[in-house]
Protein backbone atom coordinates (compact mmCIF):
# COMPACT_ATOMS: atom_id res chain seq x y z
CA UNK A 1 0.00 0.00 0.00
CA UNK A 2 2.76 2.47 1.05
CA UNK A 3 4.78 1.57 -2.03
CA UNK A 4 1.83 2.27 -4.31
CA UNK A 5 1.32 5.80 -2.87
CA UNK A 6 5.03 6.70 -3.29
CA UNK A 7 4.93 5.57 -6.85
CA UNK A 8 1.94 7.74 -7.55
CA UNK A 9 3.75 10.85 -6.15
CA UNK A 10 6.80 10.14 -8.27
CA UNK A 11 4.64 9.74 -11.34
CA UNK A 12 2.77 13.05 -10.73
CA UNK A 13 6.03 15.00 -10.26
CA UNK A 14 7.49 13.56 -13.44
CA UNK A 15 4.50 14.50 -15.56
CA UNK A 16 4.59 18.13 -14.34
CA UNK A 17 8.33 18.52 -15.34
CA UNK A 18 7.77 17.08 -18.77
CA UNK A 19 4.70 19.19 -19.53
CA UNK A 20 6.64 22.36 -18.69
CA UNK A 21 9.65 21.46 -20.88
CA UNK A 22 7.62 20.09 -23.75
CA UNK A 23 5.46 23.13 -24.24
CA UNK A 24 7.88 24.17 -26.93
CA UNK A 25 8.88 20.79 -28.20
CA UNK A 26 7.40 18.78 -30.91
CA UNK A 27 4.45 16.53 -30.08
CA UNK A 28 6.42 13.46 -31.13
CA UNK A 29 8.96 14.03 -28.40
CA UNK A 30 6.15 14.58 -25.92
CA UNK A 31 4.56 11.32 -26.87
CA UNK A 32 7.87 9.49 -26.49
CA UNK A 33 8.51 10.96 -23.04
CA UNK A 34 4.96 10.40 -21.84
CA UNK A 35 4.94 6.85 -23.06
CA UNK A 36 8.31 6.26 -21.42
CA UNK A 37 7.08 7.67 -18.17
CA UNK A 38 3.95 5.62 -18.26
CA UNK A 39 6.05 2.56 -18.95
CA UNK A 40 8.34 3.34 -16.00
CA UNK A 41 5.38 3.98 -13.74
CA UNK A 42 3.62 0.82 -14.87
CA UNK A 43 6.73 -1.16 -14.23
CA UNK A 44 7.15 0.29 -10.75
CA UNK A 45 3.48 -0.16 -9.81
CA UNK A 46 3.42 -3.76 -11.13
CA UNK A 47 6.56 -4.57 -9.17
CA UNK A 48 4.97 -3.40 -5.88
CA UNK A 49 1.74 -5.36 -6.44
CA UNK A 50 3.76 -8.44 -7.32
CA UNK A 51 5.81 -8.01 -4.20
CA UNK A 52 2.62 -7.78 -2.10
CA UNK A 53 1.23 -10.79 -3.87
CA UNK A 54 4.41 -12.76 -3.25
CA UNK A 55 4.22 -11.93 0.41
CA UNK A 56 0.60 -13.05 0.57
CA UNK A 57 1.51 -16.19 -1.34
CA UNK A 58 4.03 -16.99 1.37
CA UNK A 59 1.34 -16.37 3.98
CA UNK A 60 -0.89 -18.73 2.09
CA UNK A 61 1.80 -21.42 1.91
CA UNK A 62 2.11 -21.21 5.68
CA UNK A 63 -1.67 -21.46 6.15
CA UNK A 64 -1.86 -24.26 3.61
CA UNK A 65 0.71 -26.19 5.59
CA UNK A 66 -1.30 -25.45 8.73
CA UNK A 67 -4.39 -26.74 6.96
CA UNK A 68 -2.55 -30.00 6.26
CA UNK A 69 -1.66 -30.26 9.94
CA UNK A 70 -5.28 -29.57 10.96
CA UNK A 71 -6.47 -32.16 8.49
CA UNK A 72 -4.18 -34.76 10.05
CA UNK A 73 -5.20 -33.67 13.52
CA UNK A 74 -8.91 -33.94 12.72
CA UNK A 75 -8.26 -37.34 11.14
CA UNK A 76 -6.56 -38.54 14.31
CA UNK A 77 -9.28 -37.07 16.48
CA UNK A 78 -12.02 -38.78 14.48
CA UNK A 79 -10.09 -42.04 14.74
CA UNK A 80 -9.93 -41.61 18.52
CA UNK A 81 -13.55 -40.68 18.75
CA UNK A 82 -14.45 -43.71 16.66
CA UNK A 83 -12.59 -45.88 19.13
CA UNK A 84 -14.56 -44.26 21.94
CA UNK A 85 -17.75 -44.93 20.05
CA UNK A 86 -16.75 -48.57 19.60
CA UNK A 87 -15.61 -48.69 23.20
CA UNK A 88 -18.84 -47.10 24.26
CA UNK A 89 -20.80 -49.67 22.30
CA UNK A 90 -18.66 -52.47 23.76
CA UNK A 91 -19.21 -51.12 27.26
CA UNK A 92 -22.92 -51.03 26.63
CA UNK A 93 -22.88 -54.60 25.33
CA UNK A 94 -20.74 -55.76 28.21
CA UNK A 95 -23.06 -54.05 30.63
CA UNK A 96 -26.19 -55.58 29.15
CA UNK A 97 -24.51 -58.97 28.88
CA UNK A 98 -23.55 -58.83 32.54
CA UNK A 99 -27.09 -57.85 33.44
CA UNK A 100 -28.54 -60.58 31.26
CA UNK A 101 -26.18 -63.17 32.71
CA UNK A 102 -27.33 -62.50 36.22
CA UNK A 103 -29.54 -64.89 38.09
CA UNK A 104 -32.28 -62.58 39.20
CA UNK A 105 -34.81 -63.21 41.91
CA UNK A 106 -38.22 -61.77 41.30
CA UNK A 107 -38.02 -59.39 44.26
CA UNK A 108 -34.31 -59.31 44.65
CA UNK A 109 -32.79 -56.09 45.96
CA UNK A 110 -29.38 -57.67 45.50
CA UNK A 111 -29.79 -57.99 41.74
CA UNK A 112 -30.95 -54.38 41.56
CA UNK A 113 -27.86 -53.37 43.49
CA UNK A 114 -25.59 -55.42 41.21
CA UNK A 115 -27.25 -53.94 38.12
CA UNK A 116 -26.81 -50.43 39.48
CA UNK A 117 -23.20 -51.16 40.30
CA UNK A 118 -22.54 -52.58 36.83
CA UNK A 119 -24.12 -49.53 35.22
CA UNK A 120 -22.18 -47.09 37.37
CA UNK A 121 -18.92 -48.79 36.57
CA UNK A 122 -19.64 -48.67 32.85
CA UNK A 123 -20.66 -45.02 33.10
CA UNK A 124 -17.49 -44.20 34.99
CA UNK A 125 -15.28 -45.89 32.41
CA UNK A 126 -17.03 -44.12 29.54
CA UNK A 127 -16.95 -40.78 31.34
CA UNK A 128 -13.20 -40.91 31.82
CA UNK A 129 -12.61 -41.71 28.16
CA UNK A 130 -15.19 -39.09 27.20
CA UNK A 131 -13.40 -36.39 29.20
CA UNK A 132 -10.13 -37.14 27.40
CA UNK A 133 -11.71 -37.06 23.97
CA UNK A 134 -13.63 -33.82 24.60
CA UNK A 135 -10.45 -32.14 25.78
CA UNK A 136 -8.85 -33.20 22.52
CA UNK A 137 -11.89 -31.99 20.58
CA UNK A 138 -11.75 -28.54 22.21
CA UNK A 139 -8.13 -28.08 21.10
CA UNK A 140 -8.68 -29.30 17.56
CA UNK A 141 -11.84 -27.21 17.20
CA UNK A 142 -10.03 -24.03 18.41
CA UNK A 143 -7.15 -24.48 16.02
CA UNK A 144 -9.43 -25.23 13.07
CA UNK A 145 -11.57 -22.17 13.77
CA UNK A 146 -8.45 -19.99 13.97
CA UNK A 147 -7.29 -21.35 10.62
CA UNK A 148 -10.68 -20.53 9.09
CA UNK A 149 -10.35 -16.92 10.26
CA UNK A 150 -6.74 -16.58 9.09
CA UNK A 151 -7.64 -17.90 5.65
CA UNK A 152 -10.58 -15.51 5.35
CA UNK A 153 -8.40 -12.57 6.34
CA UNK A 154 -5.80 -13.61 3.77
CA UNK A 155 -8.49 -13.85 1.11
CA UNK A 156 -9.54 -10.25 1.88
CA UNK A 157 -5.93 -9.03 1.61
CA UNK A 158 -5.52 -10.65 -1.78
CA UNK A 159 -8.78 -9.11 -2.96
CA UNK A 160 -7.39 -5.70 -2.00
CA UNK A 161 -4.50 -6.03 -4.43
CA UNK A 162 -5.48 -4.13 -7.60
CA UNK A 163 -6.29 -6.30 -10.56
CA UNK A 164 -3.43 -5.05 -12.69
CA UNK A 165 -2.31 -6.90 -15.75
CA UNK A 166 1.07 -7.80 -14.27
CA UNK A 167 -0.44 -9.68 -11.31
CA UNK A 168 -3.93 -10.39 -12.54
CA UNK A 169 -3.43 -14.01 -13.33
CA UNK A 170 -1.37 -14.82 -10.21
CA UNK A 171 -3.79 -12.90 -8.03
CA UNK A 172 -6.75 -14.83 -9.41
CA UNK A 173 -4.92 -18.11 -8.99
CA UNK A 174 -3.99 -17.35 -5.37
CA UNK A 175 -7.51 -16.21 -4.61
CA UNK A 176 -8.86 -19.41 -6.08
CA UNK A 177 -6.50 -21.54 -3.98
CA UNK A 178 -7.39 -19.64 -0.82
CA UNK A 179 -11.12 -19.96 -1.43
CA UNK A 180 -10.74 -23.68 -2.05
CA UNK A 181 -8.75 -24.07 1.16
CA UNK A 182 -11.40 -22.11 3.05
CA UNK A 183 -14.04 -24.50 1.72
CA UNK A 184 -11.97 -27.50 2.76
CA UNK A 185 -11.40 -26.04 6.21
CA UNK A 186 -15.11 -25.35 6.56
CA UNK A 187 -15.79 -28.98 5.71
CA UNK A 188 -13.20 -30.06 8.25
CA UNK A 189 -14.87 -27.90 10.88
CA UNK A 190 -18.32 -29.25 10.02
CA UNK A 191 -16.96 -32.79 10.29
CA UNK A 192 -15.69 -32.02 13.76
CA UNK A 193 -19.04 -30.59 14.81
CA UNK A 194 -20.95 -33.56 13.38
CA UNK A 195 -18.66 -36.01 15.09
CA UNK A 196 -19.12 -34.26 18.41
CA UNK A 197 -22.88 -34.36 18.08
CA UNK A 198 -22.82 -38.08 17.19
CA UNK A 199 -20.45 -38.81 20.04
CA UNK A 200 -22.63 -36.96 22.52
CA UNK A 201 -25.66 -38.96 21.44
CA UNK A 202 -23.85 -42.28 21.84
CA UNK A 203 -22.41 -41.26 25.17
CA UNK A 204 -25.82 -40.37 26.52
CA UNK A 205 -26.80 -43.99 25.91
CA UNK A 206 -24.47 -45.22 28.62
CA UNK A 207 -24.15 -42.14 30.79
CA UNK A 208 -27.86 -42.00 31.29
CA UNK A 209 -28.16 -45.76 31.01
CA UNK A 210 -31.06 -46.22 33.39
CA UNK A 211 -33.21 -44.40 30.86
CA UNK A 212 -31.78 -46.39 28.01
CA UNK A 213 -34.52 -48.80 26.90
CA UNK A 214 -32.00 -51.59 26.19
CA UNK A 215 -30.52 -51.35 29.66
CA UNK A 216 -33.89 -51.05 31.27
CA UNK A 217 -35.06 -54.16 29.39
CA UNK A 218 -31.97 -56.10 30.48
CA UNK A 219 -32.52 -55.09 34.08
CA UNK A 220 -36.07 -56.35 34.00
CA UNK A 221 -35.52 -59.41 31.79
CA UNK A 222 -34.34 -61.86 34.46
CA UNK A 223 -37.12 -60.85 36.82
CA UNK A 224 -39.73 -61.26 34.10
CA UNK A 225 -38.37 -64.69 33.11
CA UNK A 226 -38.50 -65.87 36.70
CA UNK A 227 -42.09 -64.69 37.08
CA UNK A 228 -43.05 -66.41 33.81
CA UNK A 229 -41.37 -69.68 34.73
CA UNK A 230 -42.81 -69.62 38.22
CA UNK A 231 -46.38 -69.37 36.97
CA UNK A 232 -46.92 -73.14 37.18
CA UNK A 233 -45.01 -73.72 40.44
CA UNK A 234 -46.87 -75.07 43.45
CA UNK A 235 -44.66 -73.03 45.75
CA UNK A 236 -42.21 -70.29 44.89
CA UNK A 237 -39.57 -68.33 46.76
CA UNK A 238 -40.17 -70.27 49.98
CA UNK A 239 -37.94 -68.74 52.62
CA UNK A 240 -35.61 -71.41 54.05
CA UNK A 241 -32.41 -71.23 56.05
CA UNK A 242 -30.52 -72.32 52.93
CA UNK A 243 -32.12 -69.64 50.72
CA UNK A 244 -35.19 -69.22 48.55
CA UNK A 245 -35.72 -71.96 45.96
CA UNK A 246 -37.31 -70.59 42.80
CA UNK A 247 -39.94 -73.28 42.53
CA UNK A 248 -41.31 -76.40 44.22
CA UNK A 249 -43.63 -79.00 42.67
CA UNK A 250 -45.64 -81.68 44.49
CA UNK A 251 -46.26 -84.03 41.58
CA UNK A 252 -47.19 -87.70 42.05
CA UNK A 253 -43.93 -89.57 42.73
CA UNK A 254 -42.08 -86.62 41.31
CA UNK A 255 -41.70 -83.94 43.96
CA UNK A 256 -38.98 -81.55 42.95
CA UNK A 257 -37.15 -78.36 43.72
CA UNK A 258 -36.43 -76.32 40.61
CA UNK A 259 -33.91 -73.54 40.15
CA UNK A 260 -34.03 -71.20 37.15
CA UNK A 261 -30.87 -69.76 35.67
CA UNK A 262 -30.02 -67.94 32.45
CA UNK A 263 -28.45 -70.17 29.80
CA UNK A 264 -25.16 -68.33 30.28
CA UNK A 265 -24.99 -69.75 33.81
CA UNK A 266 -25.92 -73.24 32.66
CA UNK A 267 -27.83 -76.28 33.80
CA UNK A 268 -25.06 -77.78 35.93
CA UNK A 269 -24.98 -74.65 38.08
CA UNK A 270 -28.78 -74.52 38.26
CA UNK A 271 -28.87 -78.17 39.34
CA UNK A 272 -26.22 -77.54 42.00
CA UNK A 273 -28.14 -74.59 43.38
CA UNK A 274 -31.37 -76.62 43.49
CA UNK A 275 -29.59 -79.44 45.30
CA UNK A 276 -28.64 -77.06 48.07
CA UNK A 277 -32.28 -76.73 49.19
CA UNK A 278 -33.21 -80.43 49.31
CA UNK A 279 -32.77 -81.11 53.04
CA UNK A 280 -34.52 -77.90 54.07
CA UNK A 281 -37.43 -78.46 51.66
CA UNK A 282 -37.88 -82.02 52.93
CA UNK A 283 -38.25 -80.81 56.51
CA UNK A 284 -40.24 -77.67 55.71
CA UNK A 285 -42.92 -79.59 53.81
CA UNK A 286 -42.84 -82.87 55.76
CA UNK A 287 -46.40 -82.37 57.02
CA UNK A 288 -47.73 -80.52 54.02
CA UNK A 289 -50.69 -82.44 52.63
CA UNK A 290 -49.39 -82.14 49.07
CA UNK A 291 -46.07 -83.67 50.07
CA UNK A 292 -47.68 -86.35 52.21
CA UNK A 293 -49.97 -87.41 49.39
CA UNK A 294 -47.62 -87.16 46.42
CA UNK A 295 -43.94 -87.45 47.30
CA UNK A 296 -42.03 -90.66 47.79
CA UNK A 297 -40.83 -91.03 51.39
CA UNK A 298 -37.45 -91.91 52.80
CA UNK A 299 -36.77 -94.34 55.66
CA UNK A 300 -37.68 -91.60 58.18
CA UNK A 301 -40.93 -90.82 56.43
CA UNK A 302 -39.65 -87.53 55.06
CA UNK A 303 -40.83 -86.60 51.57
CA UNK A 304 -38.13 -87.00 48.94
CA UNK A 305 -37.57 -84.11 46.51
CA UNK A 306 -35.33 -84.20 43.49
CA UNK A 307 -33.24 -81.25 42.36
CA UNK A 308 -33.82 -79.83 38.90
CA UNK A 309 -32.07 -77.02 37.04
CA UNK A 310 -33.92 -75.20 34.28
CA UNK A 311 -32.36 -72.61 32.05
CA UNK A 312 -33.90 -69.86 29.97
CA UNK A 313 -32.24 -68.06 27.09
CA UNK A 314 -30.34 -65.15 28.51
CA UNK A 315 -31.17 -61.80 26.95
CA UNK A 316 -28.50 -60.52 24.60
CA UNK A 317 -27.11 -57.03 24.10
CA UNK B 1 -17.20 -90.60 20.78
CA UNK B 2 -18.76 -90.86 24.22
CA UNK B 3 -18.92 -88.56 27.20
CA UNK B 4 -17.83 -89.81 30.58
CA UNK B 5 -19.18 -89.23 34.08
CA UNK B 6 -18.11 -90.28 37.55
CA UNK B 7 -19.26 -89.97 41.15
CA UNK B 8 -17.53 -90.82 44.40
CA UNK B 9 -19.55 -91.05 47.62
CA UNK B 10 -17.40 -90.52 50.68
CA UNK B 11 -17.13 -89.19 54.24
CA UNK B 12 -13.87 -87.31 53.91
CA UNK B 13 -14.06 -83.61 54.84
CA UNK B 14 -12.41 -81.80 51.96
CA UNK B 15 -12.56 -78.54 53.90
CA UNK B 16 -9.92 -80.02 56.19
CA UNK B 17 -7.74 -81.33 53.39
CA UNK B 18 -8.17 -79.86 49.94
CA UNK B 19 -5.36 -81.84 48.29
CA UNK B 20 -7.66 -84.43 46.64
CA UNK B 21 -9.60 -81.63 44.94
CA UNK B 22 -6.43 -79.92 43.79
CA UNK B 23 -5.03 -83.16 42.38
CA UNK B 24 -8.25 -83.73 40.46
CA UNK B 25 -8.17 -80.18 39.08
CA UNK B 26 -4.57 -80.64 38.02
CA UNK B 27 -5.36 -83.89 36.26
CA UNK B 28 -8.60 -82.89 34.56
CA UNK B 29 -8.62 -79.12 34.14
CA UNK B 30 -5.00 -78.07 33.69
CA UNK B 31 -5.27 -77.87 29.90
CA UNK B 32 -8.42 -75.78 29.82
CA UNK B 33 -7.83 -72.21 28.70
CA UNK B 34 -10.95 -70.78 30.26
CA UNK B 35 -12.42 -72.04 33.51
CA UNK B 36 -15.26 -70.83 35.67
CA UNK B 37 -16.29 -71.55 39.21
CA UNK B 38 -19.82 -71.67 40.49
CA UNK B 39 -20.16 -71.62 44.25
CA UNK B 40 -23.19 -72.46 46.34
CA UNK B 41 -22.52 -70.71 49.63
CA UNK B 42 -23.68 -71.93 53.02
CA UNK B 43 -25.18 -68.48 53.57
CA UNK B 44 -28.63 -68.16 52.03
CA UNK B 45 -27.65 -66.23 48.95
CA UNK B 46 -26.92 -66.97 45.34
CA UNK B 47 -23.71 -66.28 43.52
CA UNK B 48 -23.06 -65.81 39.84
CA UNK B 49 -20.44 -67.93 38.07
CA UNK B 50 -17.07 -66.24 37.99
CA UNK B 51 -13.59 -66.83 36.64
CA UNK B 52 -11.87 -69.74 38.38
CA UNK B 53 -9.56 -68.42 41.10
CA UNK B 54 -7.91 -71.45 42.57
CA UNK B 55 -6.42 -70.04 45.75
CA UNK B 56 -9.40 -67.88 46.60
CA UNK B 57 -11.74 -70.83 46.10
CA UNK B 58 -9.58 -73.12 48.25
CA UNK B 59 -9.58 -70.53 51.02
CA UNK B 60 -13.38 -70.39 50.94
CA UNK B 61 -13.50 -74.20 51.08
CA UNK B 62 -11.19 -74.21 54.10
CA UNK B 63 -13.28 -71.54 55.82
CA UNK B 64 -16.37 -73.76 55.42
CA UNK B 65 -18.16 -71.02 53.49
CA UNK B 66 -19.42 -73.29 50.74
CA UNK B 67 -22.07 -75.99 50.62
CA UNK B 68 -20.85 -77.08 47.18
CA UNK B 69 -19.05 -75.79 44.14
CA UNK B 70 -18.41 -76.59 40.51
CA UNK B 71 -15.28 -75.81 38.53
CA UNK B 72 -15.31 -76.28 34.80
CA UNK B 73 -15.61 -74.88 31.34
CA UNK B 74 -18.10 -72.02 30.88
CA UNK B 75 -21.73 -72.93 30.17
CA UNK B 76 -21.45 -71.35 26.75
CA UNK B 77 -18.94 -73.94 25.54
CA UNK B 78 -20.22 -76.85 23.45
CA UNK B 79 -21.23 -80.06 25.24
CA UNK B 80 -18.46 -82.14 23.63
CA UNK B 81 -15.78 -79.89 25.10
CA UNK B 82 -17.44 -79.40 28.48
CA UNK B 83 -15.68 -80.48 31.65
CA UNK B 84 -16.98 -80.06 35.21
CA UNK B 85 -15.64 -81.12 38.56
CA UNK B 86 -18.24 -80.79 41.31
CA UNK B 87 -17.69 -81.07 45.02
CA UNK B 88 -20.44 -81.36 47.64
CA UNK B 89 -18.98 -80.13 50.92
CA UNK B 90 -22.13 -80.28 53.01
CA UNK B 91 -24.65 -83.11 52.83
CA UNK B 92 -27.61 -81.99 50.74
CA UNK B 93 -30.45 -84.43 51.50
CA UNK B 94 -32.02 -85.02 54.88
CA UNK B 95 -30.82 -88.63 54.75
CA UNK B 96 -27.19 -87.57 54.18
CA UNK B 97 -27.45 -84.86 56.83
CA UNK B 98 -28.85 -87.34 59.35
CA UNK B 99 -26.34 -90.07 58.53
CA UNK B 100 -28.85 -92.39 56.88
CA UNK B 101 -27.49 -92.15 53.34
CA UNK B 102 -24.38 -94.21 53.92
CA UNK B 103 -22.18 -91.29 52.91
CA UNK B 104 -22.02 -87.57 53.57
CA UNK B 105 -20.29 -86.03 50.58
CA UNK B 106 -20.05 -86.47 46.85
CA UNK B 107 -17.44 -85.69 44.28
CA UNK B 108 -18.58 -85.70 40.67
CA UNK B 109 -16.96 -85.35 37.28
CA UNK B 110 -18.43 -84.97 33.78
CA UNK B 111 -16.54 -84.67 30.51
CA UNK B 112 -17.87 -84.27 26.99
CA UNK B 113 -16.77 -86.67 24.26
CA UNK B 114 -14.09 -84.42 22.77
CA UNK B 115 -12.73 -83.62 26.23
CA UNK B 116 -12.49 -87.36 26.97
CA UNK B 117 -10.72 -87.97 23.67
CA UNK B 118 -8.17 -85.25 24.35
CA UNK B 119 -7.27 -86.64 27.76
CA UNK B 120 -7.83 -90.34 27.13
CA UNK B 121 -10.26 -92.29 29.33
CA UNK B 122 -7.37 -94.14 31.00
CA UNK B 123 -5.81 -90.96 32.37
CA UNK B 124 -9.21 -89.78 33.64
CA UNK B 125 -9.65 -93.09 35.44
CA UNK B 126 -6.13 -92.78 36.86
CA UNK B 127 -7.03 -89.37 38.27
CA UNK B 128 -10.26 -90.72 39.77
CA UNK B 129 -8.51 -93.70 41.33
CA UNK B 130 -5.86 -91.39 42.80
CA UNK B 131 -8.66 -89.25 44.20
CA UNK B 132 -10.40 -92.36 45.55
CA UNK B 133 -7.20 -93.35 47.34
CA UNK B 134 -7.35 -89.99 49.09
CA UNK B 135 -11.07 -89.70 49.91
CA UNK B 136 -11.68 -93.40 50.68
CA UNK B 137 -15.02 -93.73 48.90
CA UNK B 138 -17.80 -95.91 50.24
CA UNK B 139 -19.04 -96.29 46.68
CA UNK B 140 -18.64 -94.76 43.27
CA UNK B 141 -18.99 -95.18 39.54
CA UNK B 142 -17.39 -94.21 36.24
CA UNK B 143 -19.73 -94.48 33.27
CA UNK B 144 -20.10 -93.53 29.62
CA UNK B 145 -22.99 -91.21 28.67
CA UNK B 146 -24.38 -89.64 25.51
CA UNK B 147 -23.52 -86.09 26.54
CA UNK B 148 -21.60 -84.24 29.22
CA UNK B 149 -24.89 -82.77 30.48
CA UNK B 150 -26.38 -86.24 30.90
CA UNK B 151 -23.12 -87.45 32.49
CA UNK B 152 -23.36 -84.61 35.02
CA UNK B 153 -27.01 -85.42 35.73
CA UNK B 154 -26.24 -89.12 36.23
CA UNK B 155 -23.24 -88.35 38.41
CA UNK B 156 -25.16 -85.96 40.66
CA UNK B 157 -28.68 -87.39 40.48
CA UNK B 158 -29.92 -83.94 39.52
CA UNK B 159 -32.10 -83.15 36.51
CA UNK B 160 -32.83 -80.55 33.88
CA UNK B 161 -32.35 -80.22 30.15
CA UNK B 162 -32.67 -83.97 29.56
CA UNK B 163 -34.79 -86.20 27.37
CA UNK B 164 -37.64 -88.09 29.04
CA UNK B 165 -35.66 -91.31 28.94
CA UNK B 166 -32.58 -89.66 30.39
CA UNK B 167 -34.69 -87.99 33.05
CA UNK B 168 -36.17 -91.37 34.08
CA UNK B 169 -32.68 -92.84 34.43
CA UNK B 170 -31.51 -89.91 36.54
CA UNK B 171 -34.54 -90.27 38.84
CA UNK B 172 -33.73 -93.96 39.29
CA UNK B 173 -30.15 -93.10 40.16
CA UNK B 174 -31.24 -90.45 42.66
CA UNK B 175 -33.63 -92.80 44.47
CA UNK B 176 -30.98 -95.57 44.40
CA UNK B 177 -28.27 -93.46 46.02
CA UNK B 178 -30.57 -91.48 48.33
CA UNK B 179 -30.07 -94.05 51.06
CA UNK B 180 -27.22 -96.07 49.66
CA UNK B 181 -26.30 -97.57 53.01
CA UNK B 182 -23.85 -100.43 52.61
CA UNK B 183 -24.77 -101.04 49.01
CA UNK B 184 -22.78 -100.12 45.94
CA UNK B 185 -23.92 -97.77 43.23
CA UNK B 186 -23.92 -99.58 39.91
CA UNK B 187 -22.41 -101.61 38.59
CA UNK B 188 -21.26 -99.34 35.81
CA UNK B 189 -18.30 -99.48 33.41
CA UNK B 190 -16.14 -98.54 36.37
CA UNK B 191 -17.33 -99.36 39.91
CA UNK B 192 -15.74 -98.39 43.22
CA UNK B 193 -16.15 -100.76 46.13
CA UNK B 194 -15.61 -99.89 49.78
CA UNK B 195 -13.58 -102.17 52.07
CA UNK B 196 -16.79 -103.71 53.44
CA UNK B 197 -17.91 -104.59 49.90
CA UNK B 198 -14.57 -106.23 49.17
CA UNK B 199 -14.79 -108.21 52.39
CA UNK B 200 -18.37 -109.25 51.67
CA UNK B 201 -17.39 -110.43 48.20
CA UNK B 202 -14.66 -112.68 49.57
CA UNK B 203 -11.62 -110.46 49.25
CA UNK B 204 -9.70 -108.93 46.42
CA UNK B 205 -8.19 -112.15 45.14
CA UNK B 206 -11.60 -113.60 44.55
CA UNK B 207 -12.76 -110.39 42.89
CA UNK B 208 -9.76 -110.47 40.58
CA UNK B 209 -10.40 -114.06 39.63
CA UNK B 210 -14.15 -114.18 39.41
CA UNK B 211 -15.55 -110.73 38.66
CA UNK B 212 -14.71 -111.00 34.95
CA UNK B 213 -13.50 -107.39 34.95
CA UNK B 214 -10.69 -106.30 32.64
CA UNK B 215 -9.27 -104.08 35.36
CA UNK B 216 -9.25 -104.58 39.12
CA UNK B 217 -7.32 -102.04 41.18
CA UNK B 218 -6.76 -102.18 44.89
CA UNK B 219 -7.48 -98.93 46.75
CA UNK B 220 -5.49 -97.63 49.72
CA UNK B 221 -8.36 -97.98 52.20
CA UNK B 222 -8.98 -101.63 51.30
CA UNK B 223 -11.61 -100.96 48.67
CA UNK B 224 -11.26 -101.67 44.97
CA UNK B 225 -11.91 -100.22 41.55
CA UNK B 226 -13.38 -102.62 39.00
CA UNK B 227 -13.59 -101.85 35.30
CA UNK B 228 -15.56 -104.07 32.96
CA UNK B 229 -13.55 -103.39 29.77
CA UNK B 230 -10.33 -101.63 28.87
CA UNK B 231 -12.13 -98.73 27.18
CA UNK B 232 -15.43 -97.06 28.03
CA UNK B 233 -16.80 -97.29 24.48
CA UNK B 234 -16.15 -101.03 24.13
CA UNK B 235 -19.30 -102.75 22.77
CA UNK B 236 -18.89 -105.41 25.45
CA UNK B 237 -19.72 -103.00 28.29
CA UNK B 238 -23.46 -103.84 28.46
CA UNK B 239 -22.97 -107.60 28.52
CA UNK B 240 -20.13 -107.21 31.01
CA UNK B 241 -22.36 -105.10 33.27
CA UNK B 242 -24.99 -107.85 33.42
CA UNK B 243 -22.36 -110.43 34.33
CA UNK B 244 -20.77 -108.12 36.91
CA UNK B 245 -24.16 -107.36 38.45
CA UNK B 246 -24.56 -111.07 39.15
CA UNK B 247 -21.14 -111.23 40.75
CA UNK B 248 -21.81 -108.11 42.84
CA UNK B 249 -25.36 -109.07 43.84
CA UNK B 250 -24.40 -109.56 47.53
CA UNK B 251 -23.53 -105.87 47.79
CA UNK B 252 -26.26 -104.44 45.58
Amino acid sequence: MTRTVLCRQRRDGGVMVHLHLLSKLKSAVVVVVVVGCVLVFGKLAGADARSDLESLKRDFERLKSEYDSRKNEVGKYVENSRSLRAFDKDEMEKLIKAMCGQDVERDDDESDRVNKDLRERAVDTVRRKWDDITREWDGVEDRTERLQNDLKSLRDKVKYIPEEDAVKSDRASLLDQIVRTIDETDRLYAKLQDDFRALSNVKEGVMYGANNPKIRAAMEYGKRKHVEMQSSCHEKETVLSSGRPDCIYFLKDDCKVVEFKPSTVGESAARSQAERYLGDVQRYFKEDKRAVENCRKDSSGLPIFLAEGKTYYACTP
Amino acid sequence: MTALGAALYHDCSLAEDTRPIEALWDALLADEASLQQFCVPVAPRKEAPSTFRREQLLQRVKRDELASFLVGTPATIGDADAVTVGVVLQPSTAAAQEGRAGYRYRLDVALGAAAVNRRGAASIVDALVACANAVKPRAGVVFPADTASFAHALATGTRGGLTEEQDRRVKDVFYAVYELGDKIRGPEWGTFLGPHHVAKLGGLDRIEKESGCAVVRRLAHGGAYLQITGTHDDPGVDAGRTALAMFLSPVM
